[in-house]
């Protein structure tokens, strides 16, 4: 894989419309998003479909990765996910990509939130080492597989609205923990 | 970044909800009716996404899909998959601009440079940032006068060799615009046909003969290239 530098370089060849960046970068990144699009739709079929999807975007969309002052992971996966997740609720209304819904220059997250993802990745690991195992598996369930509310407390067989009191409880005391 | 005492834990939390996708349609709306007037609530959502995406990184293993995907992509967004005069040219093999000009670089730039008075009104801009050695210009085209004034910040062309303007607009085969002069700046005045593509082309610099280019396309290096914004 590739580092952050290489990843937004690409990116910014990609924008000027540059075929071979874009060869590069699916070859540098395509196996991770398809994890991520395979985790959630558990259907090879189904997440080749969707990652297609996602490439498009990402040649069409290229001009947007900096607005959101997110690292190139982050944006990729990001794209993968949400677009993972509309195919999962084929039904409900697709997910915004979060450009097109605020001026995001005004609230962008300084170079520190732009940090490579991988600080990122052990941090929040280790923060939901410290919840419960069920409560990080329901985060979990709820990220890497796109689980809404009635399937988490399906699976963990508690009522609707005690699913949501605990999963929100849990996103408080991880965030506190992501904040120290 | 924002400070997280800035917002409750009630709206941490549905900023997280609202980056795992857990809320209803509705309340979906209000968050993004939200989030282009409470930056601090933005933040939380941007913030949230990154450490969401961080456990993908850390946790989602890598599998590589079939062949066929990538050239599913290619067809869908390139047509038939060929040899196209885009991906023959060695003239972009070389070209790496390694950050976007930003609206606001180039608004700058355009206060510190002597421009006629009065600015074009919808000015098209372009920083050409160097690619091969360290020439570097400034493009300011005026659509209302089709008037292409082309300043140099950097660099002149190398001994007994002149420096070229092209304008590439998508796949399509690079246009001649003209010469540079030596001076630090040149006008040139662009036809209506290349000035209609000036919209999402990229501009670039590159090293010719004197007289220019003998093809009709570039021969020698890329010196530097950028992309067309619109201020």
């Amino acid at each position: 894989m590739p580092d952050q530098h290489q990843i937004e370089s690409l990116l910014a060849r990609i924008n000027l419309r540059d075929r071979t960046a874009f060869a590069e970068l699916y070859a540098a990144t395509s196996a991770k998003l398809f994890g991520v699009c395979l985790r959630v739709l558990k259907d090879r079929s189904l997440a080749e479909d969707v990652l297609q999807e996602v490439y498009i975007k990402i040649w069409n969309k290229a001009d947007r990765y900096q607005v959101t002052g997110h690292s190139p992971m982050t944006w990729l996966i990001t794209i993968a996910r949400n677009q993972s997740i509309d195919r999962l609720r084929a039904a409900g209304p697709p997910t915004s990509d979060i450009d097109e819904v605020a001026p995001i220059a005004s609230a962008r997250l300084g170079p520190e939130g732009q940090a490579i993802a991988a600080d990122e990745a052990r941090r929040i690991v280790g923060c939901l080492d410290e919840l419960d195992e069920t409560r990080a598996a329901a985060v979990r369930g709820a990220y890497l597989e796109g689980q809404s509310y009635a399937d988490l407390a399906q699976r963990f067989d508690v009522p609707l609205n005690t699913m949501r009191t605990w999963l929100r409880r849990s996103l408080v005391n991880l965030k506190e923990c992501l904040s120290r | 970044m924002t400070d997280p005492s800035d917002i409750s834990p009630d709206d941490n939390a549905l900023a997280a909800e609202y980056a795992l996708g857990l809320l209803s349609p509705d309340e979906g709306a209000a968050v993004e009716a939200r989030l282009g007037t409470d930056p601090a609530f933005l933040a939380q959502v941007l913030s949230w996404q990154a450490e969401f995406a961080g456990l993908a990184e850390a946790e989602v293993a890598p599998v590589t899909p079939r062949s066929a995907v990538k050239a599913r992509i290619d067809a869908a967004l390139f047509g038939t998959p060929k040899g196209s005069i885009w991906s023959r040219l060695s003239f972009w093999r070389g070209l790496a601009i390694t950050g976007f000009a930003s609206s606001a670089a180039l608004a700058a730039l355009l206060l510190l440079a002597p421009l006629p008075q009065p600015l074009p009104q919808v000015p098209l801009v372009a920083q050409l940032e160097p690619v091969t050695g360290g020439a570097q210009f400034l493009a300011v085209f005026d659509p209302d006068t089709s008037e292409l004034r082309v300043q140099r910040s950097a660099g002149t062309a190398a001994t007994g060799r002149v420096q070229q303007l092209w304008l590439i607009a998508g796949e399509d085969q690079p246009v001649s615009l003209g010469l540079l002069d030596d001076s630090a700046v040149t006008v040139l005045t662009i036809d209506a046909s290349a000035a209609d593509l000036f919209p999402d082309a990229v501009l670039a610099v590159s090293d010719e003969p004197p007289g220019g280019s003998p093809t009709g396309a570039p021969t020698g290096d890329v010196l530097a290239a950028g992309p067309v914004i619109s201020l």
